[in-house]
């Protein structure tokens, strides 16, 4: 069971939730979440690894192997069943209309 | 090779550098190394590279180191004036004491009334400064900043003061007066250095303290941290207290 304590809800944060909400099947790397959800990179890494820690996003590492790729391997990220349903109940004060976990 | 993508990869590596905990290092430099990778050359990689760097202050909460930083920079630089006497003593020392006294009231006013949000945060902030007791470069660049300082500063004022371009008011012999102004430049570099490692020490117990308390109920936690603020609160009220004595005494 993930941890029951309440993260700082900031605007920021809801929408970096609201990113994961729209594509709650999806793995989603930092650049991703960045740009779905159009938080500055300075913002989104502190949120994202805080989310981490509580249990709400779980991530790995993209299978490949780098030398061969040619690049760093990008980190994935997605919401945890825990995860869904904190985002979705802390989304859904503000009004919005909550998604099916699927 | 392009400059932005040169100071962006920079500022990449001091990114890594100053994350904390060490752990974590490998990890996001390898992530933000794939994060800038993916962006389009110059701007995007230079502010996203620009961000990384920033993202070290929130992971440390260093602001509020820095905060403290400024706070003691500025009430050394008070008494500092005060001992130059550009700014009368002890109504500058009667005006703190009655700011920080107030503050301190505040504070054991607001700890039974704090909302269990205001509590996490204080808990979370006390968890990011965690058990480590050194200082952090923050902290040590300051103080650097302000030895060096004062060192250029002491050497001009014994020079001038040697020259007989300074006044000496009081009277003393050179080398006692010269001695005297030596001590006073190098007040604010230990001074900061003293309520630094204090603070750290502070932060540390209350975390182990905390950390005790993990495991059990929610409720005890949050009394500790009540009981901090009040703490606080009740030191910020006798030293405002101690400051304004010295008025109501002469």
């Amino acid at each position: 069971m993930g941890d029951r304590r309440q993260p700082r809800l900031t605007l920021a944060s809801l929408r970096v939730l609201r990113a994961f909400l729209e594509n709650p099947q999806q793995h989603l790397a930092g650049v991703d979440i960045q740009k779905l959800s159009g938080v500055a990179t300075g913002t989104l890494y502190p949120i994202v690894l805080r989310f981490e820690s509580l249990g709400w996003l779980d991530s790995k590492w993209e299978d490949i192997d780098p030398k061969e790729a040619g690049r760093p391997r990008r980190r994935f990220y997605w919401l945890t069943a825990d995860g869904f349903a904190r985002a979705n109940e802390a989304l859904s004060h503000l009004g919005r209309e909550v998604p099916a976990w699927t | 090779m392009d400059i932005k993508n040169v100071l962006a990869i920079t500022l990449l590596k001091v990114a890594v550098n100053r994350t904390s905990p060490k752990a974590l290092r490998e990890r996001l430099g390898e992530e933000w190394q794939a994060h800038l990778d993916a962006l389009p050359d110059g701007l995007p990689k230079l502010s996203a590279a620009a961000g990384f760097f920033w993202s070290t202050f929130r992971q440390e909460n260093e602001k509020i180191r820095l905060v403290f930083l400024i706070h003691c920079e500025a009430i050394f630089l008070l008494f500092f004036m005060c001992s130059l006497k550009k700014i009368a003593y002890l109504p500058t020392m009667s005006a703190c004491g009655i700011v920080v006294g107030v503050l301190g009231t505040l504070m054991i006013y607001w700890a039974p009334i704090a909302t269990i949000k205001n509590l996490e945060y204080i808990d979370d902030e006390i968890s990011y400064l965690g058990n480590g007791r050194k200082l952090s470069h923050e902290a040590i660049y300051c103080i650097g900043f302000f030895v060096v300082l004062g060192a250029i500063q002491a050497y001009s004022y014994s020079y001038l003061f040697s020259q007989g371009l300074v006044h000496n008011a009081l009277g003393l012999p050179p080398a006692l007066a010269i001695g005297l102004v030596c001590i006073a430049f190098a007040c604010p570099p230990s001074g900061m250095y003293v309520l630094a490692k204090m603070e750290r020490r502070q932060f540390s117990r209350w975390h182990k303290k905390l950390e005790g308390l993990r495991d059990s109920q929610e409720e005890a936690r949050y009394a500790e941290i009540r009981r901090i603020i009040t703490l606080t609160g009740s030191v910020a009220v006798c030293l405002g207290l101690i400051a304004q004595l010295p008025t109501t005494l002469f």
